[in-house]
């Protein structure tokens, strides 16, 4: 499987490692309301879908970047790659 | 009293071998530092580079060589590394001036340089190496970090047919064995 870098271009996903879930980049704020629940959410419960579904790898073997990549579950097709540090700082702006 | 001389022992004790008319050789330096580039201190890291090496700093992925023979190279948005293989004044001018800018480490014990050199040399490299190598996608003067064999390797393209291919000395055996492996194979 090739993975589109958007800095590097084509690379193999053995270079990466698959690091989970992208909801993992939203940590809820320990400070709200049922904050309790929220974590346990974040921290444990996936949807794992059949179909579209966004996820964190780590350019571990590469420049170490983390990226947010779109991918089909049930095709393997990549629909789409973004480094999670730009969609951070663009999410922290709003 | 006897006089003692420390000597600097190279991971791989200066190998330098032929195999099916690929030169493998150790590639020797004194001094291998990396540089990260502070958060926002982008422009800032740009210009101190230009001053400490006189050219400037290279883009992902690309490198530069100094009129002193020093190669620097950029395998990240904020990560590079600079290689300085005998240059005399590096640690004692060079490095301070990086050091006002950057975050340095000195990683020269932790890696070894083995340049291979051959008409084969990409068939051999195709099979242990998972990058598109052609020219166009990986040109003169490209670095890219990989991995090569399960061990992580930085590969740079020094001329069309020659590569210099850094890896952990704590594996360098391992990683020869398989550049050795490779090259009779093909």
């Amino acid at each position: 499987m090739l993975i589109d870098h958007p800095l590097l271009g084509l690379r193999d996903s053995s270079e990466f490692i698959y690091m989970g879930d992208a909801k993992l980049l939203n940590r809820p704020n320990w400070k709200s309301k049922n904050s309790n629940t929220k974590f346990i959410d974040y921290g444990y419960l996936r949807k794992n879908p059949a179909g579209e579904h966004k996820e964190l790898w780590y350019h571990e073997q590469g420049d170490r970047s983390w990226l947010v990549v779109t991918r089909n579950t049930v095709t393997h097709e990549i629909l789409k790659v973004e480094l999670a540090r730009y969609l951070k700082r663009k999410a922290n702006a709003k | 009293m006897a006089k003692l001389e420390l000597k600097i022992e190279k991971p791989l004790n200066g190998y330098s071998k032929i195999i099916n008319k690929i030169k493998i050789a150790e590639y020797q330096f004194d001094d291998l530092i990396s540089l990260a580039i502070p958060l926002k201190s982008e422009r800032k890291c740009q210009l101190n580079f230009k001053k400490s090496l006189g050219e400037p700093m290279p883009n992902i992925e690309n490198s530069i060589i100094n009129r002193s023979g020093i190669l620097g190279f950029r395998i990240g948005l904020d990560l590079l590394f600079i290689c300085n293989p005998s240059h005399s004044s590096f640690a004692k001018k060079t490095v301070p001036l990086l050091k006002q800018a950057f975050y340095i480490t000195d990683q020269t014990g932790g890696w070894c340089g083995v340049k291979v050199d051959g008409d084969r040399v990409i068939e051999m490299l195709e099979r242990i190496c998972p990058l598109n190598l052609s020219q166009k996608i990986f040109a003169i003067g490209d670095v890219k970090r990989t991995i090569m064999d399960h061990l992580n390797v930085i590969i740079f393209r020094e001329t069309e047919k020659k590569f210099i291919l850094f890896s952990p000395s704590s594996s360098s055996g391992s990683f020869l064995k398989s550049i050795e492996i490779s090259s009779r194979n093909i």
